[in-house]
């Protein structure tokens, strides 16, 4: 269970994200953030999220907006620590890090999906885990629609930002 | 897959990457990197402000957009250069709702580019 204090945080000089009420985030649920572009989505990740993540030392993987800078990243610290796996692709960055994940951790802990083409791979993945996950991700794509059913519960994060719980 | 793109469509296409929408985190730096000449930046800015219902001002620090924000500017900023083709790669995957009609709208109205979409994000690194 994340629980996430009121904030009122500066994202830039005419944009403040913020939210009055305590945000819950459950173990072994999916949550899809939902709003406009330059709502505050992203932001609520960067600056909000994964800061408390951070700070009370729950594991969690990121997959950042940018993942092919994430990507090159990957394929340096490969490079330098000779490990045997072949990066090429979307996919296969996305399947060495849930590997790496599930290899060196093995514990319940919160995956943060940005506008990751390979979702359906992580959630196809976390489904086959005998530990439970949060899943929190943002997806414009219409495909990712099936991920969030008719009987979702929408909460509000901010004035600009809803949350969608996947029952 | 990038590289390849390169070979078939760089020599007479202006590629547009939506995973790489801009290089610099500033506005200024972005029209001279497009070659926008100082008369046609107006332009810019107003049809930006109109897609994203915004006010961005030629000083504007970039990097404080979203990742949607910033392809719709990388996308203006194009239709706005002296390219006669354009190659727009990953582009509408990043839009809301909203925006993605509104833009699909304005670039299917516009005559006076040649526009090529890719959609393939997965593959595009």
């Amino acid at each position: 269970m994340i629980l996430l204090n009121p904030f009122e945080i500066d994202i830039y000089p005419d944009f403040t994200l913020k939210s009055k009420d305590t945000l819950c985030f459950a173990s072994s649920q999916y949550y899809r953030l939902v709003g406009s572009n330059g709502s505050g989505k992203s932001s609520f990740f960067r600056k909000v999220l994964l800061p408390h993540l951070i700070g009370r030392k729950v594991p969690f993987l990121y997959f950042d907006q940018q993942f092919n800078r994430q990507i090159h990243c990957l394929k340096a610290a490969l490079a330098v620590t000779k490990k045997e796996f072949s990066i090429n692709d979307f996919s296969s960055a996305t399947q060495y890090l849930l590997q790496s994940y599930h290899d060196n951790l093995h514990q319940s802990g919160v995956i943060v999906v940005d506008e990751n083409p390979c979702l359906s791979q992580i959630i196809a993945n976390i489904n086959s885990l005998d530990y439970p996950m949060t899943v929190l991700f943002i997806s414009h794509r219409p495909e990712d629609e099936i991920y969030v059913n008719h009987e979702a519960i929408c909460e509000s994060i901010s004035e600009t930002v809803s949350c969608v719980r996947m029952v | 897959m990038m590289i390849k793109l390169c070979e078939l469509y760089g020599s007479d296409y202006l590629i547009c990457d939506g995973s790489n929408p801009l290089i610099t985190d500033s506005l200024a730096e972005e029209m001279l990197l497009y070659h926008i000449d100082v008369q046609f930046q107006w332009q810019v800015l107003n049809l930006y402000n109109q897609l994203c219902a915004r006010n961005l001002c030629h000083s504007a620090n970039i990097s404080a957009l979203s990742g949607g924000q910033k392809i719709l500017l990388m996308i203006v900023l194009a239709l706005h250069s002296r390219a006669k083709k354009l190659l727009l790669i990953n582009v509408f995957e990043h839009l809301d709702a909203d925006k993605k009609k509104s833009l699909k709208a304005y670039l299917d109205s516009q005559t006076i580019k040649t526009i090529r979409y890719i959609d393939d994000s997965a593959k595009s690194f």
